[in-house]
């Protein structure tokens, strides 16, 4: 579940009655390939597989990943039509079956942009 | 640094290489159509003709795709992609020099605008791809970043 000491990030921006919403999630998307520079090891394959993407708990977009999505992942994109105070809430579940979430707010539109 | 960065771009290629052989996925849980057959195909050619269903797929300069002409780093290369084709469903990204080329295919609702941006993992300089699907059609465009230090 998201909550306040996420090391996970969103930020939800009121733009024209829409929201951008930028999230960078904590994560090693192993490729499975790299070894590990003391032991030699190679590092296990470890990635998010699918993650969701919800406005009021009615979900806009997923998506489904391999291994090539970039160490700890950014994603940025726009919803149509919010309100104040609606919810933005992103899950995702990796390829160990480990899931984890992460949520914003729709804010007044007094915001400045921001990254996240 | 610069010795370094070249070792570890080495040693990265060469990792890539040996395992690109290894398809150690399980299949999903029923929910998911995680799309097992695209993500371990190992050409681009293979990795589209998986993604499209083997429908044919039609080059558009309606899809707009923005990546930065040189990456210095591959192992995190943003994307930017915008479709202008009406009922765009999904949108998939793909990088060429990947040991597997597919990289992520997001589905759209109306909800949505046809756009989005993210991070990718580039093996080395070569066609960045984004192809789309709308109304049941495949489109797609490319565009060239040349990558200093491979990603993969």
């Amino acid at each position: 579940m998201a909550n306040g000491n996420s090391v996970h990030r969103i930020r939800v921006e009121s733009v024209n009655g829409g929201a951008d919403v930028r999230i960078l999630l904590r994560h090693p998307m192993e490729t499975g390939t790299r070894k590990d520079s003391v032991t030699g090891i190679t590092i296990p394959r470890h990635f998010i597989e699918e993650i969701h993407f919800e406005h009021n708990g009615e979900e806009v977009m997923a998506a489904y990943w391999s291994w090539g999505m970039a160490l700890n992942p950014f994603v940025s994109f726009h919803i149509r039509r919010v309100r104040p105070g609606d919810v933005v809430r992103v899950h995702w579940t990796d390829n160990k079956g480990v899931s984890d979430a992460v949520e914003g707010a729709v804010a007044l539109s007094s915001g400045k942009p921001g990254r996240v | 640094m610069q010795r370094r960065t070249f070792l570890g771009a080495t040693l990265a290629a060469a990792e890539c290489a040996l395992l690109a052989g290894a398809g150690l996925l399980k299949p999903q849980r029923a929910l998911a159509a995680w799309p097992a057959a695209a993500f371990n195909a190992e050409t681009l050619d293979a990795a589209l003709r998986a993604l499209s269903g083997g429908a044919p797929i039609s080059d558009s300069d309606a899809i707009v795709l923005q990546a930065p002409e040189q990456a210095a780093d591959g192992r995190t290369v943003p994307v930017d992609v915008i479709s202008k084709i009406p009922g765009t469903r999904s949108i998939a990204l793909l990088s060429e020099k990947n040991p597997f080329p597919a990289l992520s295919r997001f589905e759209l609702t109306p909800a949505v605008s046809p756009s989005l941006s993210a991070r990718i993992k580039m093996g080395g300089t070569g066609r960045v791809v984004a192809l789309v699907e709308a109304d049941g059609r495949y489109y797609s465009t490319s565009r060239r970043v040349e990558v200093a230090v491979g990603g993969c």
